[in-house]
């Protein structure tokens, strides 16, 4: 499933310049963009309410400083996951973090399913998550939660393709490492 | 100990449907009064800072025009000593 990044990068400028004038422009980044980042707080809070409010925070703070953005030639999405992170690190400033993890994909996978299992009881998954930096866990998180395309990831993380692919590939296979005893990756 | 506290959900969200608090016309109210509010308060705030430093600084002009009674002189001392009628 994309998320429909149909409209280039170019235009995003557009509707970037346009929200500096007036609130009203910034319409369009808001439905690009919010569910992508309500999911990405979701995830961090097992909360739809506490997701929603700091969405919603995330996009004032947004839209009050888009006047500072400066166009660098790329999206405005690794930006708007910055201030999001920033929002998550406020919340939980004196509590520990939340990380969930779901399961309904492999839940209808019968083969998955043993496996799974096994690393959820023997902590290793727990272990190995706690192994990867922010980036890594958000270049996961996207090709395969969001199920996002390559193109779409660089976008959203200010790379280039071909190193998104390296960066995946390398973090597979230091997973595959990791998790040899337990799946095959 | 673990960086995070880890959760394990059958299912979190509905990928394929849109966040229902995602409405942007009720965000852009939001965003208005907030605004509002906030440049009040920010207008408010230097209206109070500027009455402050008025207030400062004419209280300092008036300091310095009270006339600081001179000291008398010797003679004046022994005057008003003499016109005592103890």
């Amino acid at each position: 499933m994309s998320i429909g990044f149909e409209h280039s990068v170019d235009q995003e400028r557009l509707w970037i310049e346009q929200s500096k004038i007036d609130t009203k422009a910034f319409e369009p980044i808001y439905n690009k963009y919010y569910d992508l980042i309500f999911r990405f707080l979701m995830r961090r809070t097992d909360d739809d309410t506490l997701a929603a409010d700091l969405c919603s925070q995330t996009f004032f703070k947004a839209l009050s400083n888009i006047k500072k953005f400066e166009w660098r030639g790329t999206s405005i999405g690794p930006w708007l996951y910055q201030i999001a992170s920033n929002e998550l690190k406020k919340h939980f400033r004196n509590r520990k973090k939340i990380f969930v993890i779901e399961e309904d994909e492999i839940e209808s996978n019968e083969d998955l399913k043993a496996p799974w299992f096994a690393l959820i009881e023997s902590n290793k998954l727990t272990m190995v998550l706690d192994s990867l930096n922010e980036t890594e866990l958000q270049l996961i998180e996207l090709k395969y939660f969001e199920q996002l395309t390559f193109d779409e990831i660089a976008v959203l993380m200010s790379s280039n393709l071909s190193t998104v692919k390296m960066r995946l590939y390398r973090l597979l296979s230091k997973l595959r490492v990791k998790l040899e005893d337990h799946v095959e990756i | 100990m673990s960086r995070y506290d880890y959760r394990v959900r059958r299912k979190l969200f509905n990928r394929g449907q849109e966040s229902s608090h995602k409405d942007f016309n009720s965000f852009e109210r939001k965003y208005n009064q907030r605004h509002r509010i906030q440049r009040a308060s920010r207008f408010l705030l230097i209206l109070i800072a500027l009455i402050v430093l008025i207030g400062i600084a004419v209280f300092a002009a008036k300091a310095d025009n009270i006339k600081k009674k001179s000291a008398p002189l010797e003679s004046e001392k022994e005057l008003a000593h003499t016109k005592n009628p103890l």
